[in-house]
């Protein structure tokens, strides 16, 4: 019976703390992919946003400037990847897989006296803190950075949906053409929502090194920033189903852990790669050959 | 030639952002560079290393290049890759009593066949559901790595290996020896004549020429009535099946067998060499040779400078960046050679 419960406990956790870096990076990816370009290259950013995070709080002994200047690289980094895109024939695919590729590359040169040292960790509030069954208690403890993220949903809902600004990023994502003869210059919205989108992934990576697992270790990002992409797209370009997906992927993610509280050790592996799994399949049932997919953005033309 | 000059100035800025980020770490760039080049291409022992290191990143950039033809952007090469692996030293462990040519043929052919039908999955995706294959690649890439780690630790692992996971190991007599006097095993010959063929196959056959309509206009595609999923299908299979192979030869010469040392980024460059090579098959045989230099020249400058092993990934990754940014700068080539260069081409291509 106590076993079990740390099971469940361990699957909360996953959405409150596996979830939190799927949910920052696919809402910065969605903000990229609404103006029309799409970033793979946000695992490159995420792990480099880990890096800076850690760094930066080891140095400061702050984990608010980790965060700071975890944003600062991940805006760089994503500004890099919208300004590269902007020049003609350069294919956003593939600097993104450039970049994903110097990214993890760069964490892991800059990153080897880092794995050492303890930085000081982001706060979080302790919501359960009335239950006296310990594993639940942690799980209950909500970061920071995931209440970022669910303010960030509604908000992103309402700023496409509703503001000036929102709706030329959606032209921009549905019709170039038609936001250029309107005046808008594209190519620096475009850059703009790509910059925006990284500094969402950089931020989503602070969270990885200072608050779960909270270290510094090259092995720190499984794919997240990968899969955040692919949730996008099967969450159809909406807010609040890329946060219910990250929330199925956080509970699926944490499930290898789970089981092994349980002592179920073989698979391990596994599990690990059920948040693949799951996408994959998930992404076969929802692609349809001969009809747009909901939502996507029309000038979102790699995607084909 | 002038087409050439674009590659040319990307390289050239790499090495010197390269060297700036040589510069911020108390080093004189030269003196790196030229421990590089040493490292890369200096000695008969240097270039033993290069050759070796090339050879797995030419046949591994098979599976990203073949499906280019077919206007399909595939990253799941290192996965493609664990997969081949593993698989040639299971079915060596199987077939370790049958005479050696005929087990050897067996050994890459399995490795070809479940590397092809792991990267079909992808093509048969975007055919069937319209399955971005980018994206499903890369995630196929994350599955097969997962399998690959729980199969060498769990089922097939050998219990004598305590530190390191590892597979029982491939039988003496069904290792791949090395070419006398070059210090590089055989793998290297079946890279070249794999990227002859493939060239021959893309450039010189209806096939091939099929295949690039295909992936250059759908709609022409439709209207001429080619089978377009058996043309997918069959690129991904073929694409796949080399990566793996690939996989197999490294650890039939090299490893011996297979553990998690093999998940070393190679696909990765793989991946980077096609792109460089502007998916030319021909063309990807120097590419290789100049990403397996500069792997090589690697190891040398960790051990003479204390730099880590990242620091080749940083300069790759560099140079992918500046490569394909290098694409915009062709507008700067003057149109009377632009077009006189695209008609030497084209007249190539054509004849």
């Amino acid at each position: 019976m106590d076993s079990l419960l740390v099971f469940l406990a361990i699957l909360l956790s996953g959405i409150f703390r596996t979830s939190t870096p799927l949910l920052l990076v696919s809402l910065g990816e969605l903000i990229t992919e609404k103006s029309g370009r799409i970033n793979l290259g946000l695992e490159g950013v995420l792990v480099m946003g880990a890096l800076a995070g850690f760094a930066a709080s080891y140095w400061t002994g702050n984990a608010f400037w980790g965060v700071v200047f975890a944003a600062f690289i991940g805006f760089a980094m994503g500004g890099l990847h919208g300004w590269l895109c902007s020049y003609p024939r350069v294919s956003s695919i593939a600097v993104g897989i450039a970049l994903m590729i110097l990214g993890t590359g760069l964490a892991f040169y800059l990153g080897k006296p880092f794995i050492q040292p303890q930085a000081p960790q982001l706060f979080a509030l302790d919501l359960g803190f009335f239950i006296s069954h310990m594993p639940f208690r942690e799980a209950l403890k909500i970061n920071v950075l995931f209440l970022l993220g669910i303010i960030l949903v509604p908000f992103l809902s309402w700023f496409f949906a509703k503001t000036r600004w929102g709706l030329i990023v959606t032209m921009c994502g549905e019709n170039g053409e038609a936001a250029h003869a309107l005046g808008y210059n594209v190519a620096t919205i475009r850059t703009l929502a790509t910059a925006t989108g990284g500094m969402l992934a950089g931020i989503g990576g602070s969270f990885l090194s200072l608050y779960y697992p909270g270290l510094w270790t090259e092995s720190l990002s499984s794919g997240q920033g990968l899969l955040a992409v692919a949730l996008v797209i099967f969450s159809h370009w909406n807010a609040w189903r890329a946060m219910g997906a990250s929330f199925l992927f956080g509970i699926l993610g944490s499930l290898g852990a789970g089981l092994q509280s349980m002592g179920m050790s073989q698979g391990f592996h596994l599990f690990n790669a059920a948040p693949a799994f799951a996408g994959l399949i998930i992404l076969w049932l929802t692609s349809h050959r001969f009809q747009k997919m909901r939502g996507r953005p029309a000038e979102l033309k790699v995607l084909t | 030639m002038m087409l050439a000059a674009p590659r040319g100035a990307a390289f050239a800025l790499t090495l010197m952002i390269y060297g700036l980020f040589i510069a911020l770490q108390a080093h004189n760039p030269l003196t790196v560079f030229n421990e590089m080049w040493q490292g890369a291409f200096g000695s008969r022992f240097a270039w033993s290393s290069t050759l070796s290191r090339a050879t797995p990143i030419l046949l591994t950039s098979m599976a990203t290049l073949i499906p280019a033809q077919l206007g399909l952007i595939l990253i799941g090469n290192e996965g493609v890759w664990l997969l081949g692996g593993l698989t040639t030293v299971m079915t060596s462990l199987l077939l370790k009593d049958f005479p050696q040519p005929f087990a050897w043929i067996l050994m890459f052919l399995s490795a070809f066949v479940v590397g092809g039908s792991w990267l079909m999955i992808a093509g048969a995706g975007k055919q069937w559901r319209d399955v971005d294959p980018t994206i499903s690649s890369l995630l196929l890439s994350y599955i097969a790595l997962a399998c690959f780690l729980f199969l060498v630790e769990g089922p097939f692992r050998d219990p004598s290996s305590l530190n390191k996971p590892s597979t029982y190991s491939v039988p003496e007599h069904l290792r791949v020896g090395q070419i006398p006097g070059l210090g590089v095993h055989w793998g290297l010959v079946v890279g070249i004549v794999f990227a002859v063929i493939i060239f021959f196959l893309v450039y010189r056959t209806t096939f091939g020429f099929q295949s690039r309509v295909i992936g250059g206009n759908i709609r022409t595609a439709s209207l001429l009535g080619l089978p377009q999923n058996f043309f997918i299908l069959a690129g991904c299979f073929l694409g796949g099946g080399l990566a793996g192979v690939a996989g197999g030869l490294e650890v039939a010469a090299i490893h011996g067998n297979a553990n998690a040392s093999l998940y070393s980024g190679v696909g990765f460059s793989g991946i980077l060499a096609a792109y460089v090579a502007r998916h030319n098959p021909l063309a990807v045989i120097l590419v290789a040779l100049l990403l397996g230099g500069i792997e090589s020249s690697g190891d040398l400058i960790q051990r003479r400078f204390g730099f880590s092993n990242a620091s080749v990934d940083v300069f790759q990754g560099l140079l992918f960046l500046m490569i394909l940014v290098a694409e915009s700068w062709e507008r700067f080539i003057p149109v009377k050679s632009r077009k006189m260069a695209n008609d030497i081409l084209n007249k190539e291509v054509a004849s």
